[in-house]
């Protein structure tokens, strides 16, 4: 088809990207065309931001090749992509907190005069021309002299939004632009992108919101396990073959039946919960229960989980341990009442980096223990049952943890807080990052601990592991629980249909 | 009505972080007056500035890389290799106008070349700025020790006379203060600036946004090495003397001038003013202590003690402001 070709303004052939041992593209080929809103959708790690970053020059294929306008071009990073005519609205956004709006909108390209001084006048007077775009919608606080980390997290949003267009660039990538916005903010949005569009510009858009896609899009690439499985113009598909494509050939239902009697007592039980990005959230847990909680990225399901463990701050309601309420958490606090948080970001939340493996796995153990001195010899057997049991690979007790593969330190985290058999374990993505096997040990354990009374709430980014491993799912969306999932109605398609649609 | 007042207020430290550090210092000079009342007077208040003229410029080097959440542990090491090279340079030719000026300038080529050093190291080879800056500092002292081994050189005549010269009745420091300022001035509305902050502000979105993180940051030092050869200057011309040491002390006290300015070490938000501030303060502490009459052997303590509380109030505020 050499007429729909000399169409195309960017092309993108058989780009591939490996993390480590996870694979983030794999030979994907996408063709973006004048005048075309091109929609990316696909769930959690199916490769869309990396797609991006690819284009955008932030991060770089190990294979494949880029055409802008038939023309072959390296993009080494993101002043190259800049030059070339591409602009990228980051999802995690890439503006300086402590500048102005209008400093950001335009810091690539600050007008200047006297050689080095910033022409302000005529700073102010472009960003005006985008700030008149947004300036109904985006609240009255929201000032072009306002420091950014003043600003909401729409706000800061549509700063984002602004900085792309003042780039006004034929190619501009918007990654998930809109999470933040309201309905308002979205529709004068989507008017900004049909004008570009009418323009002539290439716009790639990626939601998550299905009438937002129907609305806007004028094709729609599915990606799946980081490969590309169909383009389509949306009128020629419905929200339904996109799910379907989303999904995979088969619809994986879990009827997953546990050996425990299901003691009907609640450990945990929380009413009316609010906090940082949920909101109203009440839920309550039987002793050897798993609950997973479910939905797309950052619907607020890590924040209840770092609430409720006491992280995070909490707004209003309750919190109930074993009919016990909780006034005021605190992680001190949860540790001592039977609960336990296990986070996917080792980084951040789990390893002490540089100490050995004994180090990392005691300091819960002897907190817990309240004693000024201990016998190694005594307790160190304790850590190695619990290894054992998670199948650890070590050489060494004495091992410096950063030493061992990923898994193996998530597995040292894990066993941190097995030691002492919780009553609560709170898991933020616990198999994050990890290989395949590491991940099989971590969950046939979690599978027996919940056998053993201990109860589970599981946030996994992952479906596969939330639609096998939970007896029940919470399906979050937008920070509010959307829809229970039990029984038979744990498939994927209902989970999606219940992430996806707002 | 009183809390939207108490809005304003914090509103106003946050356009300006150094207006904390400010009002310390007013207080300190009012302290002073009031325990010595000649220390208020002009002649007084500019000779305080004539004697912390060089750590304000150096204060003023030091902010340039903290705004880029860098830092130069190095520039003491710089003072102390400019200073003596000036040094050595005008005695071993002759202390006559076109020397001195072209000591000025040899001064000046190896700040900056220090500055473009310490940003190879820390911004393309990617070092720990604050352990690869130290060991800089090593080298460019060590570099120092070479060219002098002892101190006690005496600078050319010219020199030192010139810096302590009135034109029109003003000191000679007053006129290099007044430039400064409008360098200072002129910077901070330069675009250079502005993307200095951004990229301090975080790389990694600094970066995805397009601006040139490692160039950015190279060029930060390489401001700090040129303030640290004008620093070097006023330092040579207070001393009229070269001496391979004499930047030691002076290196800690410039980022504490920065921190007690308002500027955060994490980067992207500091004042140049702020830091200069922030050198009176550790000043006007020096010479309170002094008048109250502390014995000698508390009197780095009672400073030491000053200086922490200073830090704490407008760390205090600045906290308040932004929450």
């Amino acid at each position: 088809m050499p007429l729909f070709k000399s169409m195309s303004l960017l092309e993108v052939k058989n780009i591939s990207k490996k993390y480590g041992a996870t694979i983030a593209l794999n030979n994907c080929n996408i063709s973006i065309n004048e005048s075309e809103i091109h929609v990316l959708i696909g769930s959690n790690g199916s490769g869309k931001s990396t797609l991006c970053k690819i284009i955008s020059g932030s991060v770089q294929a190990d294979k494949g090749e880029i055409f802008i306008k038939n023309k072959k071009t390296k993009i080494k990073n993101p002043i190259d992509s800049k030059n070339l005519g591409i602009s990228t609205f980051y999802q995690e956004l890439s503006i300086a907190n402590h500048a102005t709006v209008e400093d950001n909108v335009f810091m690539n390209n600050l007008p200047s005069k006297y050689f080095f001084l910033i022409d302000r006048e005529k700073l102010r007077n472009s960003a005006l021309k985008f700030y008149n775009l947004f300036k109904n919608v985006a609240g009255e606080d929201f000032l072009l002299s306002t420091p950014v980390n003043q600003l909401r997290e729409d706000q800061r949003q549509i700063v984002e939004i602004m900085k792309v267009l003042a780039s006004n660039t034929k190619i501009m990538i918007f990654d998930e632009p809109t999470s933040a916005l309201d309905k308002a903010q979205v529709e004068c949005f989507f008017k900004i992108l049909k004008n570009l569009k009418k323009q002539g510009h290439s716009i790639i858009f990626i939601s998550h919101r299905m009438n937002e896609i129907f609305e806007v899009g004028d094709k729609i690439t599915v990606l799946r396990d980081a490969e590309v499985i169909s383009t389509n113009k949306l009128k020629e598909v419905d929200q339904d073959t996109i799910i379907k494509r989303m999904i995979g050939e088969k619809n994986l239902t879990s009827n997953f039946q546990r050996q425990n009697n299901k003691i009907k007592t609640p450990a945990l039980s929380i009413r009316n919960l609010s906090g940082k990005n949920f909101d109203n959230i009440s839920l309550e847990i039987l002793k050897g229960e798993i609950i997973g909680i479910g939905g797309l990225h950052g619907q607020g399901q890590s924040s209840l989980l770092r609430s409720i463990f006491g992280i995070l701050p909490i707004k209003s309601g309750k919190i109930y341990v074993e009919n016990k309420i909780i006034n005021k958490t605190s992680p001190r606090k949860s540790i001592n009442n039977g609960l336990s948080y296990i986070s996917g970001d080792r980084k951040r939340d789990g390893i002490f980096p540089g100490r050995s493996i004994f180090e990392n796995i005691f300091p819960i153990h002897f907190y817990k223990n309240k004693k000024i001195f201990t016998n190694r010899n005594r307790v160190q057997p304790l850590a190695n049952n619990t290894l054992d049991l998670l199948k650890t690979v070590y050489s060494n007790i004495n091992q410096e943890i950063t030493n061992l593969s990923g898994g193996n330190q998530q597995k040292i985290i894990i066993a941190r807080w097995l030691i002492n058999s919780p009553l609560v374990l709170l898991l933020d993505d616990p198999a994050k990052g990890i290989d395949l096997s590491a991940k099989a040990d971590l969950y046939s354990l979690i599978n027996k601990l919940a056998e053993k009374g201990v109860s589970i709430i599981l946030y996994s980014s992952d479906d596969v592991e939330l639609l096998t491993y939970s007896d029940r799912i919470l399906v979050f969306n937008n920070g509010k629980i959307t829809r229970l999932l039990k029984g038979s109605e744990k498939n994927k398609y209902n989970l999606y249909e219940a992430s996806y649609n707002n | 009505m009183q809390n939207n007042n108490k809005n304003i207020s914090l509103q106003l430290v946050r356009d300006f972080p150094f207006i904390p550090s400010l009002i310390i210092l007013i207080v300190l000079i009012l302290l002073n007056g009031f325990y010595e009342p000649n220390s208020i007077s002009i002649d007084s208040l500019v000779g305080l500035v004539s004697t912390y003229l060089a750590l304000m410029l150096l204060a003023v080097a030091q902010t340039y890389v903290v705004m880029s959440a860098d830092i130069d542990l190095s520039v003491g090491g710089i003072i102390s290799l400019v200073n003596v090279s000036i040094v050595a340079f005008m005695d071993h030719f002759g202390g006559g106008v076109h020397v001195v000026l072209l000591s000025l300038l040899l001064g000046i080529i190896i700040g900056i070349l220090c500055g473009l050093i310490n940003g190879f190291v820390v911004a393309i080879l990617r070092l720990q700025a604050i352990v690869a800056t130290f060991a800089t500092s090593i080298f460019f002292m060590g570099l120092a020790l070479y060219i002098m081994p002892v101190a006690g050189t005496p600078a050319s005549d010219l020199f030192w006379l010139t810096y302590f010269e009135n034109y029109f009745g003003i000191p000679f420091v007053i006129y290099a203060l007044i430039f400064i300022l409008l360098l200072i001035f002129f910077l901070n509305k330069s675009r250079f600036v502005t993307t200095l902050l951004a990229v301090g502000d975080g790389y990694l979105s600094a970066f995805q946004g397009g601006l040139d993180v490692t160039k950015t940051r190279v060029k930060g030092f390489l401001l700090c090495g040129f303030f640290s050869a004008v620093s070097a200057f006023c330092l040579t011309g207070e001393t009229a003397s070269g001496d391979p040491l004499v930047g030691t002390k002076m290196t800690l006290l410039s980022v504490a001038a920065v921190v007690l300015g308002g500027g955060a070490l994490s980067g992207g938000s500091a004042s140049v003013i702020g830091s200069m501030i922030g050198v009176l303060i550790i000043g006007l502490i020096n010479s309170l202590v002094f008048f109250i009459g502390t014995p000698s052997e508390w009197q780095n303590l009672i400073q030491g003690l000053s200086i922490l509380i200073a830090l704490m109030i407008g760390i205090y505020i600045n906290i308040k402001a932004q929450s």
